[in-house]
């Protein structure tokens, strides 16, 4: 019996590692392909995503979806 | 209709619940799970409010989120294409929370909780606004909120007027006076998001000129009101520090280590920081007077902590009353978003008459008891309220700290006298004795006084109009001289204090205490910290406070109706 549990606790450890592994390289998949692909796609169209100057001041007119049912 | 409201995942995770339009309890996660500023999903702070109604998940009619996560998430996203690569490492620490779990907060509400109902979600500084206009006594004013950042939002401006909020204008991400203030607080050597309140204190030794010219060069007053950072100046958007290389060149100095000793020009650089913060925030409220002229104004939003701006805010701009809720920040959004979906569903307004922050969890005498044997602790009951009372202020009068746990935790990160350290206020070793005794935490950091509010123009210098929110300690006042000669303790180095004003009508049994105290000493004034120790949360059940008073060297316990002695 302890031997399969011990069994249980290592393919469980080996599991956890080959998840976390699974996640790194998906996000960094995301990160590489997904992000960097819009990135070098924004320069090439001059769009940026962040606004950090602003010439005439820095007010924008509030316009968020006042529907409370959606996450947008 | 039950409405629950809840924030998290930023900091201070918090849980509100709201019946037929009355706030029956609301508490932060932090103080259940112990854990500073928790920001998880607050499934114990939940669990609290359902149980105070003794109700089910699913008896709540509707669940109210305090932000829209998508539209945060596209901000986030967002943040990584505009600096891609070198975000890499925060891209790979942030992004998987998103994915697995906080743009699903339904699955989250039924594996926690087990709801299954409607969720509703309201843009974060709506849940600010409401949070505080809601819950003010003005039917009609301005409603500015102010924080770190929301979805896209950092600073918002608007109306309210009956039953409507009106926001009509915002200022974007990475434009924050909330991040400006963080990230001086961590190049000061002190934590984001938890320390600013220590910036603030510290500002009050230094002397802004010598650093007024820099920060012209940091922040930008925008002529119609609004304000710009420079952002050469800082790396939050992109990485985990906040000061950016060029702005560690502009000031001269490197970062402060944290528990590095505070140098003159830490004082300056915070006195500096705290002054323009205040004519930032003046700016953007003489804007709004010029737009909406209704001398009302609501005031929230993380910045809205900061009691010494607050203080002043009466006195620089044209409003004549100012209305800030006992939580202004991230936690107090789970309020406001309950609020404000309880409004929007029933076209009736929260119940505010009687409005109090005593909404967290309350234990019985027998409770209380069975924990006191538990830890073989030797008490005594005195079941009669003045006699505990006259009692207490006699050990406070013979110079004894008192350890004050009664009724209904606070809402909110103020201890205002039901999770409090209380002592006399009539000598400055005092307050050297609560830090050597409990506190242990940085001397620059000054100790907050409660007054009975019908002295309070005797004793400090108000406006015409003292807010309610005094009674939260929320508003900073200058000592008047008979103040500075009899209460030294509370009294700061800039000769002011961060007052809390006390009616009986919010908390008679402390009230008492005070006016018993007064009765011996001729003086209503009494110091009021927080029941903690540093670094941790405020105690929560009567075993978080037994812990915390055999961990320090607390002269005496007050426990609803039980004192004892160490």
């Amino acid at each position: 019996m302890s031997t399969l549990k011990e069994i249980k606790k290592v393919s469980k450890k080996i599991k956890n590692k080959v998840d976390a592994l699974i996640e790194f390289v998906s996000i960094f998949l995301i990160f590489l392909l997904g992000i960097g692909t819009t990135k070098l796609l924004a320069r090439i169209f001059s769009k940026s995503f962040l606004e950090k100057e602003y010439p005439k001041g820095s007010w924008k007119i509030y316009q968020r979806n006042k529907d409370s049912l959606k996450m947008y | 209709m039950i409405v629950l409201g809840i924030s998290c995942y930023y900091h201070d995770s918090a849980a509100c619940i709201i019946k037929d339009g009355k706030v029956v309890a609301a508490a932060a996660e932090e103080r259940f799970t112990r854990i500073k500023h928790d920001n998880n999903f607050p499934t114990k702070a939940i669990e609290y409010c359902l149980d105070s109604l003794k109700i089910s998940a699913n008896e709540v009619d509707v669940v109210a989120f305090y932000e829209k996560p998508l539209i945060k998430f596209e901000r986030i996203i967002s943040q990584h294409i505009e600096n891609f690569p070198k975000n890499y490492h925060q891209f790979i620490e942030t992004i998987s929370p998103w994915l697995s779990h906080r743009l699903n907060i339904k699955k989250t509400l039924q594996d926690e909780v087990n709801y299954f109902g409607e969720v509703r979600y309201i843009d974060h500084h709506l849940s600010h606004a409401a949070s505080t206009f809601y819950f003010s006594p003005y039917k009609k004013a301005a409603v500015v909120t102010i924080d770190g950042v929301g979805e896209w939002s950092t600073t918002t401006i608007g109306v309210g007027s009956g039953n409507d909020i009106q926001i009509d204008k915002e200022i974007h991400f990475p434009h924050s006076l909330g991040l400006f203030y963080s990230t001086l607080t961590t190049y000061l050597g002190f934590s984001a998001n938890n320390s600013e309140y220590k910036v603030m204190g510290l500002a009050a030794y230094g002397n802004p000129e010598p650093f007024k010219k820099h920060f012209e060069k940091i922040i930008k007053l925008n002529p119609d009101g609004s304000f710009e950072l420079n952002m050469d100046y800082f790396d939050f958007d992109w990485a985990n520090h906040m000061p950016s290389k060029k702005m560690i060149e502009l000031f001269g100095y490197p970062v402060r280590k944290k528990d590095g000793p505070v140098r003159k020009y830490h004082e300056n650089i915070a006195a500096a920081l705290q002054k323009k913060l205040e004519e930032a925030v003046f700016h953007i409220l003489n804007n709004v007077y010029k737009t909406y002229k209704v001398k009302n104004l609501c005031f929230a939003g993380g910045v809205a902590l900061n009691s010494v701006l607050n203080g002043k805010i009466l006195s620089n701009t044209p409003f004549n009353k100012l209305f800030i809720p006992p939580d202004p920040s991230d936690a107090g959004g789970a309020m406001g978003a309950a609020s404000y979906i309880y409004t929007e569903l029933t076209g009736k307004l929260v119940k505010n008459n009687n409005f109090h922050p005593y909404l967290g969890p309350e234990y019985k005498w027998y409770q209380i008891e069975k924990q006191l044997k538990n830890h073989g602790l030797k008490f005594q009951r005195i079941k009669d309220d003045k006699k505990l009372v006259d009692r207490t202020a006699n050990l406070i009068k013979n110079k004894k700290v008192i350890g004050w746990f009664q009724g209904r935790m606070e809402w909110g990160p103020r201890a205002l006298g039901n999770r409090s350290i209380l002592a006399s206020a009539r000598t400055t070793q005092m307050r050297d004795i609560i830090n050597a005794k409990v506190k242990k935490r940085e001397m620059f950091r000054p100790f907050a006084p409660v007054i009975i509010e019908s002295e309070t123009n005797k004793y400090f210098e108000t406006d015409s109009y003292i807010s309610p929110s005094a009674r939260w300690m929320l508003m900073v006042y200058p000592f008047k001289k008979i103040g500075l000669k009899q209460v030294p303790a509370v009294v700061h180095v800039d000769g002011s204090g961060r007052l809390e004003t006390l009616i009986r009508k919010d908390n008679p049994k402390y009230y008492d205490l005070v006016k018993a105290y007064q009765k011996k000493t001729k003086i209503p004034i009494i110091i009021n910290t927080s029941f903690n120790v540093r670094g941790e949360p405020i105690v929560c059940t009567p075993e978080d406070a037994i812990q915390c008073f055999l961990k320090t060297n607390i002269d005496y316990l007050v426990i609803e109706n039980f004192i004892v002695k160490k």
